[in-house]
């Protein structure tokens, strides 16, 4: 299943003469403002390279072509997984295109990616604050009632799961294994910064060691198991 | 609909610049009063919280917005609404479909739905915050030098025995820069590069 997200730079909002009110929303949010924008979405999503390659531009894209006159370029960021619409012309070549790459006015900007973030930086300090607080209680509740999930809202907007499962080993007697999870609220086309939520997990469990947690786990213990789009840490208490 | 204003020109026939406009204007809002002048030497006061709005209204206009007159309960047609936020029509029914606006009005005995112009300007307004900070963001990039990372575990670890998380938001806010910065190093790599290997 494709993983990367497909975005459009200010430049190429601005070419088909869509304001700043757009700015910053994923390419499937777009698709229905412009022809070209639902063909960047049809025929980008399932891969994120074209298959002709414009001339004489870098760094490297691939043409766009939708009803006339449209056109468009695409350029994938293989490093952050983000296949960008980099420009568009109503003028049915691809000429302008060869000029701004002569003006290194091709690839995303510092703002583009920028409006990648997700929250703003007065929502997560305000958020950490809250969590901060919140945390202890979720965490106190999950380790006082084993083998039952207690789900907390964190700052009325991360929706966490603590499950603490205790295990009999033989020759090791028992142990705790803490599951942390969190069903962050589906944005089409978005991505939360892991660094986010290593912080609420941290938060969350202070007493943990580096070397106890594992993240990304595959499973859960509830009846169910994992859920789409959740995102599992898991704490093997020594 | 609300009553549009025109434009910035319209709005301010004096020679002062738009900005020291705002800034008079803001400062009447802070002493509370104002006192209009007109030109047969009548004077007129004013509370501050008029002041306040004709900041309000010639900032917009000065920073190319659309500026309006109404009560926040004003009602809107979808068709008024995209014109507002410079959208398109669709764009608004499915910001509607979504629950955007909390407060849609169908009309009796039809499918016609009516926005809260207070609705319909909150959002605008979130969205051109939300531009904003990606803005000052990207600048801050270009503006801050590299950091060397702190893990989040040990701050988030601090932040959770003494309830004061200033250093881990300070990190996060860090990061988010070096995000940034990290998606222009990659764009620049792949320009210079002889060969991009797709």
């Amino acid at each position: 299943m494709p993983t990367h997200r497909l975005r459009v730079t200010r430049r190429a909002l601005a070419d088909l003469r869509l304001g700043k009110i757009y700015y910053g929303l994923s390419a499937e949010e777009l698709e229905d403002e412009h022809d070209l924008l639902g063909s960047f979405v049809k025929n980008r999503t399932e891969q994120p390279y074209g298959t002709q390659a414009t001339q004489r531009v870098r760094p490297k894209c691939f043409n766009l072509h939708t009803r006339d006159p449209w056109r468009g370029i695409t350029w994938y960021d293989a490093t952050h997984d983000i296949c960008w619409l980099v420009g568009a012309t109503s003028q049915h070549d691809y000429g302008l295109f060869e000029e701004r790459s002569l003006n290194d006015e091709i690839r995303p900007t510092a703002e583009d990616y920028a409006d990648l973030e997700l929250f703003s930086q007065e929502k997560e300090d305000a958020f950490i604050d809250l969590v901060v607080a919140q945390a202890p209680e979720l965490m106190a509740l999950a380790l006082s009632q084993p083998n039952t999930e207690h789900r907390m809202a964190l700052a009325g907007a991360v929706d966490t799961g603590v499950f603490v499962e205790v295990l009999v080993v033989p020759g090791e007697g028992t142990i705790e294994e803490v599951f942390v999870s969190f069903q962050l609220p589906p944005v089409p086309g978005t991505q939360v910064p892991s660094d986010f939520c290593e912080a609420i997990f941290w938060l969350l469990a202070p007493d943990a060691q580096e070397g106890e947690v594992d993240r990304d786990v595959g499973h859960h213990p509830r009846p169910g198991g994992k859920r789409p789009g959740e995102i599992i840490y898991r704490w093997r208490k020594a | 609909m609300g009553q549009p204003i025109g434009s910035l020109e319209e709005a301010l026939l004096d020679s002062h610049a738009p900005e020291e406009t705002v800034a008079l204007l803001r400062l009447a809002a802070e002493k509370g009063e104002f006192c209009l002048v007109t030109p047969n030497g009548e004077e007129i006061r004013f509370g501050g919280v008029v002041a306040g709005m004709l900041a309000e209204m010639v900032e917009s206009l000065a920073t190319g917005q659309q500026a309006y007159l109404g009560s926040a309960s004003a009602v809107l047609s979808p068709e008024d609404a995209a014109q507002v936020l410079g959208v398109s029509r669709p764009y608004v029914y499915r910001l509607m479909d979504r629950g955007t606006f909390p407060h849609v009005q169908q009309d009796a005995g039809s499918t016609r739905r009516r926005l809260l112009l207070s609705e319909v300007l909150d959002y605008q307004a979130r969205r051109l915050r939300r531009v904003a900070a990606a803005d000052d963001l990207a600048e801050r990039s270009r503006r801050e030098p590299a950091h060397e990372e702190v893990p989040i575990a040990e701050l988030a670890r601090a932040a959770a025995r003494s309830g004061n998380a200033s250093e881990l938001k300070a990190e996060l806010a860090r990061r988010r820069v070096s995000r940034v910065r990290s998606g222009v190093a990659a764009s620049a790599a792949a320009r210079d590069a002889t060969n991009d290997g797709s």
